[in-house]
């Protein structure tokens, strides 16, 4: 009786704890930031090749209007949430100014790429201007990621 | 004639149903971001499947019986009831997440989006499983499923570097960006994508409800060792094809447009068509094989009658698992949790519950007084306990990994 006592007080602990931790607002160090900043860019980046692949390729007749509208509106969809979740977190004042330039690039990444979803929607493929702006940003993305 | 007729259907069956919603993405998105460094656990993962697939088809010609049925007997109703509940866990979520494949495909096709496709997609498995004859389900599904056949052709259309991949696959040569706990995390998943507990049972009671005698083994043998690895190397065409795309690109893949993406760069819109067609029938074949896998591992240790042979009068707790197992899919997937997270808890849970699959299938196949002059033999056993201790490591390395590496980032 005693022992399952013990374990319950145990489990009502941990999940306490976990209740406590889960529920305050994410202050991350700085070496956690960069992390998820890494892993944002990183992922940002990928959306931004998807778009252009995809421009590329509807441009080429080579996937039907149906398949490329999907493909533009998930990335489009990938790229706002991993925007969000970095926004959404903290950044340490050590990091000075840093964190902005980082959401900056970011922000400008998923415009991108919801220029290219209207664009896909509008059936306007031949949009050469838009596709030399998602290579010039998956290249800044990439720099950044390196860099930090 | 008729007989091989039988055998070559048997395998091409067996090469188009291999692939899975946990094989596409799995495949494709390693491919993407390890190049073909990780082909070698497709491979491990493969033969393994292949010698507990054996196994278990073995099992069922020669003592008619599945094979939750004799682990209950044989092993008691505790530890029948652990491999129970480990595996109608994995092989549920593997349900739900093949449902949501099959509504992402097609949305691939219509733009409308998913959630409004998963009832249709529901019903329409229920209604399969409901009335369709099992060799019909089987053969039409697994047929079609071959359509997949063309990522082997874009692989080969897209001109990679085979030196270079056939190098990275060889040396297991991670690349520079990732990390070897992150490595080790897609190890395991590619090898619970491979040795999924679902294609067993599923193996087993098909055994079973067609009455396949010791005569059938010799089929069954052809089946398992040529249809098996050959769905195996669509696994890695899939790798490969993504892993010329997108390597360069540095693009990762997280969608199901994006696994078949290689195919229209390499093929353009017909190509692109064959691999949707592909992706259809390869994920609704799958929902179709792990619903009734459900069914069947729930009425196997309870003790009911079961079977789509079976009048549903005569079967209807069967029935009943299956209707509740599809309204549950539906109903988790209506949540609107991505199927493709789904997809990739899926394939580690499996790595997770692998040995409460695999162990009692082992011990059952050694057992002379199910299976008589046919139990393993001593070469069957030494591969058999080899992959014991592996897959007792995968399933134990899946969780903290998991964790670890933040599902693989």
């Amino acid at each position: 009786m005693s022992r399952l006592v013990v374990t319950l007080s145990l489990l009502l602990l941990l999940v306490t704890g976990c209740l406590v931790t889960g529920c305050t607002v994410s202050q991350p160090g700085p070496a956690d930031w960069r992390d998820q900043a890494r892993q944002t860019l990183d992922d940002v980046s990928s959306e931004v090749a998807t778009a252009r692949l995809v421009l590329g390729q509807l441009d080429a007749g080579k996937v039907p209007s149906s398949y490329g509208v999907t493909m533009a509106a998930d990335a489009e969809e990938a790229a706002s949430k991993a925007e969000e979740k970095l926004s959404s977190l903290q950044a340490p004042a050590s990091l000075g100014g840093l964190p902005d330039k980082v959401l900056s690039l970011i922000g400008r990444a998923t415009e991108a790429v919801q220029q290219a979803r209207e664009a896909v929607v509008d059936e306007r493929y031949d949009v050469p201007h838009l596709r030399r702006e998602l290579g010039r940003l998956h290249a800044a993305l990439d720099r950044r990621k390196a860099a930090l | 004639m008729k007989r091989y007729l039988a055998v070559a259907l048997g395998v091409l069956t067996a090469i188009g149903g291999f692939v899975d919603i946990g094989d596409l993405v799995t495949n494709a998105l390693v491919g993407s971001r390890f190049g073909m460094s990780l082909g070698w656990a497709v491979v491990v993962g493969v033969a393994g499947i292949c010698i507990f697939a054996e196994m278990s088809g073995r099992i069922a010609a020669v003592s008619h019986r599945a094979t939750f049925d004799l682990v209950r007997e044989r092993l008691g109703p505790r530890v029948g009831l652990l491999n129970l509940v480990g595996s109608i866990a994995v092989t549920l979520l593997t349900f739900i997440a093949e449902i949501g494949g099959v509504a992402l495909a097609l949305e691939l096709v219509t733009s409308v989006y998913y959630l409004a496709w998963v009832p249709v997609v529901a019903l329409l498995v229920w209604l399969v499983l409901w009335r369709a004859k099992f060799s019909l389900m089987e053969n039409v599904l697994g047929l079609l499923g071959l359509s997949l056949i063309v990522f082997s052709v874009a692989a080969w259309q897209l001109h990679p570097d085979w030196g270079h991949l056939g190098h990275q696959m060889a040396t297991a040569d991670k690349p520079l960006g990732e990390s070897w706990t992150t490595y080790a995390y897609y190890a395991i998943a590619l090898f619970g994508a491979a040795m999924t507990p679902y294609e067993v049972f599923f193996f087993s009671s098909g055994g079973v409800e067609e009455r396949w005698t010791t005569k059938d083994i010799v089929t069954m043998r052809t089946n398992v060792f040529i249809g098996f690895p050959l769905g195996g190397i669509l696994s890695l065409s899939i790798a490969a094809a993504a892993t010329t795309v997108y390597s360069p690109l540095g693009i990762s893949v997280d969608t199901l447009g994006q696994v078949g993406l290689p195919v229209a760069v390499a093929l353009g819109k017909i190509g692109l068509a064959i691999v949707i067609l592909g992706f259809v029938a390869a994920t609704f074949g799958a929902a179709c094989e792990t619903g009734l896998s459900v069914g069947y591992s729930l009425a196997q240790y309870g003790g009911w009658q079961w079977g789509k042979y079976v009048k549903p009068q005569l079967a209807g707790a069967f029935h009943a698992t299956i209707v509740v197992s599809v309204l549950l899919a539906a109903g988790v997937l209506m949540t609107m949790v991505d199927p493709i997270l789904v997809t990739e808890f899926s394939v580690v849970f499996s790595a997770i519950a692998l040995p409460l699959t695999y162990f009692p299938i082992l011990v059952v196949a050694n057992d002379p007084d199910y299976l008589g002059e046919h139990t393993n033999g001593r070469v069957t056993n030494v591969l058999a306990s080899g992959y014991l201790v592996l897959i007792v490591i995968a399933s134990v390395a899946a969780l903290p990994l998991m964790v670890i590496t933040k599902m693989g980032q």
